[in-house]
């Protein structure tokens, strides 16, 4: 195979514009070699058959001791999202045995206090540049919002800050990945040993307690998965389908008539653009067949949750109530925070176009940020009428418990409203909805 | 002090005002340029800024320019305009918003390549020059013309023609022609703004009661202009006054302090030259020397003007003395070695005065004038001690032997010119720019940059350039450790007479070879020595804890002891090297923390370098630990 021209999940171009790359894979097979990073190479799954079967199947491993890349792609790549670590990576009984403790303890959130705390950190921050007139919703908004609740839920509200750093350096499988993977690490070791000291009522506390008796560095593995999976891609949830709700004509005017939900745009930006792009790493134990294709055993085996999202043969696709994307990912490893995630990214764009509600995007098109992991926008820079009152809320303002009625987002411009944050307007499909997905696969 | 108007007229940007009216426009203050695209976002802080976009990328413009114009923006900037004409919606736009329009006929790419940073570079030339400009007309005052001397600096500076007219007549004039040029504007002095009938631009300013400044150019003046004009007229007023010394007015007061301080940053960033050129105005031969130390004031419960008060009544004009930008109850003064003033001396008596409000004092040793910023660093130093001290006061009066003392001078300057050479090698500022991040490196970053006047991100990246270039990582204490090692080495160390030929073995010299020097073990004992007196055994938690890279959990749990056991243990070491340690930690981004100093911990670590016993691990300064990259 000719390397150079493999479609590239990487670089300037591919954040511009992923369905060009996703368009080759397709037409190369259900299974098709795509380049992951500079010289490391990797078999892709956008057929959305081939990527059911290779999630729900017993043939292939996830545990990345399986992965023989050539030692020197190990010292020069900034995947630290594909080394070991992390419930994601775990097979079998073992996998089994920690799902079942991190279900039992996901299901003690209080997804109403959930809210309660994102809607108050949303008014704060948007208290923040609600005077201004513009601000970056991805940088100031979406993923400061996600940090905080990821760090409420684990009983670290004041490590939001670092650990939503760590999280983004890993995701962009940037020069500082590895260095920050192992920053997350250790700080989650501390936060372990403190809990242990003095335990409260959050997820962390939980995981320690529970009657299956977890040792520490097991609760650290759980909980780097929840920061890994959870900050980054609620964050592109958010930004993506906030960008939607702003940029899409079919919501312009519809939102505004009540004929389209928050949830429903969410939901169709899980699809049209999952925020976890290419992830759900596999890897044959011994030569096997895949949708046809041999797999080597140590060629990672990924699973295109955004292409498989706008797979045109995806059953039930652009359908309403379409449930088939695998923004969630699907088999053992399935998100097990999808209830959670949901709430923190519906209270966040709630809070956010409630409070600012004549939003709009002074830029038609938006990159992608970097990296084969993820699918967010760059940025989400918004102008808005600024808020000349002297104290915008911070806190407690109203509404705190209840659904914030979110009722109009209006478009500030007239002339032609395009969309879709990467690729110009040559490159859109024929797609109506923007947006976003999560796929936590644990 | 750059206007749109100075931005437009340069070619390199390729600009071309589109409206609303370019003549009011033209007056706006530029400060720097921020890229709108797809995949930048101009950020939180546009005030004063040029934005540049590219017209296709944009919509919703009505709405971005009603927030460019709340954010105080300097322009908006269509870029890759070739023919200079806007698209008639966005010029409609910024028409409605009164807010200035431009093209350029230079692509988005090339703005983010270099020209928006030169737009930022351009705009710090620009306020300097003011700066000196503002120091150069207060100077006439001590001339024997002061008068004639600021009209004269003020026609310069303007390229113009200056007339100044008393109730008896015209005063004085540059050049000697300008009465006849202006003569139809010197009926009507009344009128502010008027044109000669050769076409210029004049303006009429009054000055004092009966006086009037006329000033006429080829351009109309832009705001930096007129506020120059403007302090001309003060200065004349004042000139004009019968006892001028006597009739002190507020606003010369506040000119002086300004330049006090801008003359006080470009000595701290290494701008001797520059900071004399600005002071030589206001206080002649001041910094005319050698030598000179830096004491700093720390007013505690006093009232910091008070203090301010008395320091300059006793210093008179043989120092400079500033308010520090940074912390508010700091007086920072910069005293020349003169050796008939013996400003030490007057500090010390400042506790007479203020001695019940905690008033304390710290001094440095004396300095070339180029070496300030270390200067500021120990008078720090010696403050901190201060505290202590049953006098309030400590004054390095020599150097007690530091380490950079006792290193064999010709391998450490060796090896510090050879680990910084990509940085002194490549940058025509290389020193500039290490003293700044020496001081970055020893203090806070958002600290530093108050204090030398430069914005806390350009410190920020600066350093982050320094230690990329050298191969460190700047959140690593013992990384920041060798840096300022090096740094102050080349900096205050004497050049060697003979620095070893570049092949030969004298030539390569590592870290490892500098910290076990004979004359570093002796230091590093004598040192350590004091924790000998306490029965606890110090210097075994201190190593620990150093070799744990200052990670007291980490050290507690390879001791056996608690964390608190080990925090204590420091804590007592304290007072007995007479250091800060603890304090000196940098708390991961932790910008309440008052004081981040490296100067406890970096003598530390190296004398437990120096004696490190045989066989047993080094602190990792010259070597990376496992699984570093």
């Amino acid at each position: 195979m000719n390397r150079s021209a493999l479609p590239r999940l990487h670089g300037a171009a591919f954040s511009e514009s992923p369905e060009d790359a996703y368009a080759s894979l397709r037409a190369a097979g259900p299974v098709a070699w795509a380049e992951i990073a500079p010289g490391v190479r990797a078999l892709v799954v956008t057929d959305h058959a081939a990527a059911r079967e290779l999630l729900t199947g017993a043939d292939f491993a996830r545990s990345p001791e399986h992965w023989t890349p050539l030692p020197d792609v190990v010292a020069t790549t900034h995947l630290a999202l594909l080394r070991p670590g992390g419930l994601q990576h775990v097979d079998g009984p073992e996998h089994e045995r920690l799902r079942g403790v991190l279900d039992d303890c996901l299901a003690g959130v209080d997804l109403h206090a959930v809210r309660r705390g994102v809607q108050r950190h949303g008014r704060a921050l948007v208290g923040g540049f609600a005077p201004r007139g513009h601000a970056d919703l991805m940088a100031e908004y979406a993923d400061q919002v996600a940090g905080h609740a990821v760090a409420d839920v684990l009983g670290c509200p004041d490590d939001h800050d670092r650990i939503r750093a760590y999280a983004r350096s890993v995701v962009d499988a940037g020069p500082d990945s590895v260095e920050a993977a192992g920053k997350l690490m250790r700080r989650l070791r501390e936060i372990v040993r403190e809990k242990q000291g003095s335990p409260g009522a959050d997820l962390t506390s939980r995981l320690l307690a529970h009657p299956a008796r977890l040792g520490p560095g097991e609760v650290e593995l759980l909980l780097s998965s929840m920061v890994l999976l959870g900050i980054a891609p609620t964050a592109a949830w958010i930004g993506t389908a906030l960008h939607a709700l702003l940029t899409e004509p079919a919501y312009a005017g519809e939102f505004v008539g009540g004929a389209v939900t928050i949830r429903g745009a969410m939901d169709a930006a899980l699809a049209a653009r999952c925020p976890v792009a290419n992830a759900s790493v596999h890897y044959a134990r011994r030569p096997a067949i895949l949708h046809g294709v041999v797999v080597a055993p140590g060629v990672p085996v990924l699973v295109g949750h955004a292409a498989v999202g706008t797979d045109p043969a995806r059953p039930g696709r652009g359908r309403p109530r379409d449930r088939s994307h695998l923004a969630w990912s699907a088999g053992p490893h399935h998100c097990p925070a999808q209830a959670l995630a949901a709430t923190v990214a519906e209270a966040a764009i709630e809070t956010v176009v409630d409070a600012l509600w004549d939003l709009s995007t002074p830029t038609r098109v938006i990159t992608g940020r970097p990296g084969p992991f993820q699918q967010c926008p760059v940025h989400l820079g918004v102008v808005f009428a600024p808020d000349r009152r002297d104290g915008v809320t911070g806190a407690d303002g109203g509404g705190a418990d209840g659904v914030v009625d979110t009722s109009a987002v209006t478009h500030a411009t007239g002339a032609n409203a395009g969309s879709a944050y990467a690729g110009g307007a040559d490159t859109r499909t024929d797609e109506k909805g923007v947006t976003t997905g999560h796929a936590v696969s644990a | 002090m750059l206007s749109l108007r100075d931005v437009t007229a340069i070619p390199e940007y390729g600009l071309a005002p589109q409206g609303p009216d370019p003549a009011i426009a033209a007056d706006r203050e530029v400060h720097r340029a921020l890229i709108l695209s797809g995949s930048q976002w101009m950020g939180p802080d546009i005030s004063q800024a040029l934005i540049v976009s590219d017209a296709g990328e944009l919509q919703a413009v009505d709405r971005l320019l009603g927030a460019l114009a709340v954010g105080r923006a300097a322009a908006l900037v269509l870029a890759d305009f070739p023919g200079g004409d806007a698209v008639t919606w966005i010029r409609d736009a910024a028409t409605r918003h009164r807010f200035p329009l431009l093209t350029s006929t230079r692509p988005l790419s090339a703005w983010r390549s270099g020209l928006a940073r030169r737009v930022a570079d351009l705009a710090a030339d620009r306020a300097r020059r003011h700066a000196a400009t503002l120091g150069d007309l207060i100077a006439q005052l001590d001339t024997a013309d002061p008068v004639g001397g600021v009209t004269r600096a003020l026609a310069q500076a303007l390229r113009a023609e200056v007339v100044l007219r008393g109730p008896e007549g015209i005063v004085t004039a540059t050049p000697p022609t300008a009465p006849l040029t202006l003569a139809s504007v010197m009926q009507r002095p009344d009128r502010p703004l008027q044109t000669t009938p050769t076409g210029l631009f004049a303006g009429t300013v009054p000055v004092g009661a009966d006086h009037v400044l006329i000033v006429a150019t080829d351009e109309p003046l832009g705001r930096a202009d007129r506020n120059l004009t403007g302090h001309a007229a003060t200065t004349l007023a004042f000139a004009l006054a019968p006892h001028h010394r006597e009739a002190d007015t507020a606003s010369v007061t506040t000119a002086v302090r300004g330049i006090r301080l801008s003359a006080f940053q470009l000595l701290m960033t290494g701008n001797a030259t520059h900071a004399q050129r600005v002071l030589a105005g206001i206080a002649p031969g001041l910094l005319d020397v050698e030598t000179t130390r830096v004491f700093i004031v720390d007013c505690a419960r006093a009232d910091r003007e008070a203090v301010m008060a008395d320091v300059e009544r006793r210093l008179d004009r043989n120092a400079l003395a500033v308010r520090c930008p940074a912390f508010h109850q700091h007086i920072i003064i910069v005293a020349p070695q003169h050796p008939e003033h013996d400003s030490e001396g007057e500090l010390r008596s400042l506790r007479q005065t203020f001695g019940s409000s905690g008033v304390t004092v710290g001094g440095s040793p004396v300095h070339p004038l180029a070496g300030i910023g270390q200067a500021y660093g120990e008078a720090a130093d010696a403050l901190a001690r201060a505290a202590h001290h049953p006098e309030r006061t400590v004054i390095s009066a020599t150097r007690t032997p530091t380490l950079v003392d006792v290193l064999p001078a010709v391998p450490a300057h060796t090896w510090a010119e050879a680990f910084l050479r990509p940085i002194l090698a490549t940058s025509r500022s290389g020193s500039q720019i290490l003293e700044s991040t020496a001081l970055a490196v020893e203090f806070r970053t958002s600290a530093a940059a108050r204090v030398i006047g430069v914005h806390r991100n350009t410190v920020a990246r600066r350093v982050n350039q320094v230690c990329a270039a050298v191969g460190l990582d700047p959140d690593r204490t013992l990384d920041r450790i060798i840096l300022s090692l090096a740094i102050q080495i080349v900096s205050s160390l004497p050049q060697p007479p003979a620095p070893p030929a570049p092949h030969s073995p004298e030539a390569d010299v590592s870290l490892h070879d500098v910290l076990t020097h004979q004359q570093v073990r002796i230091w590093a004992d004598q040192m350590l020595r004091p924790l000998a007196d306490d029965r606890r055994d110090l210097v075994r938690t201190l190593r620990t804890w150093v070799l744990a890279e200052f990670n007291a959990d980490a050290a507690a749990a390879h001791l056996g002891i608690a964390t608190k056991t080990v925090r204590s243990h420091i804590r007592a070491a304290e007072p007995l090297l007479r250091r800060d340690l603890i304090t000196g930690l940098p708390q991961d981004r932790d910008e309440e923390d008052d004081d981040q100093r490296l100067s406890g911990l970096r003598p530390l670590t190296i004398a437990l370098y120096a004696t490190t016993a045989p066989g047993a691990p080094y602190p990792a300064l010259t070597h990376r630990p496992r699984g570093g990259s």
